[in-house]
Order: structure tokens, then sequence, then C-alpha cells
């Protein structure tokens, strides 16, 4: 993929809030398609159904799967999918997942509009420029 | 504990979401906005309370072993 190609984000996170958020972050973005979901499951069921994603954004903590469960099980459908956990720490997130994968990053809650855009940007493209 | 941890993480996503969007609406308004000041007051109040949210929920995890 390179910097022009459009690019499709599934977020999975239990608090609107959020995901309005996210969405606010990258809504100047006329490349980003965003799809959002408010759980695990959610998520899993838009897989389901044949969409195909780059980057799947995932709050770490949610009452019926957690970020990584959902990241585990998304990548099981598609291995290729890159994956940003939102996280309030990020000390929890090695608790519970001793090492990241190649594809995968975290970002710090509460985030930034630049801090967003340029954790995107360094998954998608291996630059911080979205 | 558990208790307390969720406690912290939802009250955390809520001073994030205020933080994120009075950055965002600062970042848009212009040097002489009438609203800037307003705006700038929200988003000061929200980071204080993130650090005030630290002292009364202390995470376990920022405790040196």
């Amino acid at each position: 993929m390179d910097d022009g190609q459009p690019v499709v984000i599934l977020a999975v996170d239990d608090e609107p809030g959020v995901l309005a958020l996210v969405r606010r972050c990258l809504a100047d973005d006329e490349r980003v398609t965003l799809i959002e979901a408010l759980s695990g499951k959610d998520a899993l069921e838009r897989m389901a159904k044949g969409a195909a994603f780059d980057l799947l954004i995932a709050d770490l903590r949610m009452p019926d799967m957690e970020g990584d469960e959902v990241a585990r099980r998304v990548r099981a459908l598609d291995p290729d999918i890159k994956v940003l956990y939102l996280t309030s720490h990020a000390d929890r997130l090695f608790e519970a997942k001793q090492q990241l994968w190649e594809d995968e990053a975290y970002l710090d809650k509460p985030f930034t509009r630049e801090g967003l855009r340029e954790a995107i940007a360094l998954l998608l493209f291996g630059h911080t420029t979205l | 504990m558990a208790d307390n941890d969720k406690n912290r993480h939802d009250f955390k996503n809520q001073l994030g979401i205020i933080l994120g969007f009075s950055e965002i609406l600062l970042a848009e308004a212009s040097a002489s906005d009438p609203r800037r000041d307003d705006l700038e007051e929200i988003h000061r109040a929200a980071t204080a309370a993130v650090a005030l949210l630290a002292r009364l929920y202390p995470d376990p995890a920022d405790t040196p072993r």
C-alpha cells in the first residue's frame, strides 16, 4: 500500500464518544473510510460479512471482549490487517500481552488528533504523515 | 480493585473525549476567535482532571517495583 491509496479502518470501542473522537480526527481525510463497532462481537460480524479492512483500531479494555482478543480473532480472518490498540495504561497491555507483533502498535489515552494520525500513518505507511 | 480499574478507565475515557474535542477545536480556532479563551479553559480543566484522577485512583502499575 502506498500513501495515495484509500484506507479502510475498523474502529471498535464500547464508548461511543471515543468512536466519535476517532471519526472527528479522521474526518478531514477523504482517503479514509471509517467503520465503527461498539463491541468485539460487532466488529467480528462486520468482518464475517466479508468487509476488508487495512487497520483495526481497538480499545484494549471492553466488557464483552478485550481488544487483544478481538485482534486475535480478526487476524484469524485477515492475517494482513494492522492493529492499533487504544489503552489507558500501556503497562496493562503488556501484562496481558508480552509483545507486540510487527504490524501492531499502541496509543495511550487520552490521545490527540495528531497522535492518532501519526500512529495510523506509521502502521500503514512507515512514516508519521497520514 | 477491579471496580477501581474500571472506574479509572471509564473516567479517563470521558476526560479523553473532552480533551480530544477541545484540542481539535482549539487547533481550528483562529487567534482572534472570541471562543478561544473558553476552549482553553475547558482544555486546561480536563488536563487538570486527568492529573487529579491519577492522584485519586493511583494505578498500581505506576508503583515502582
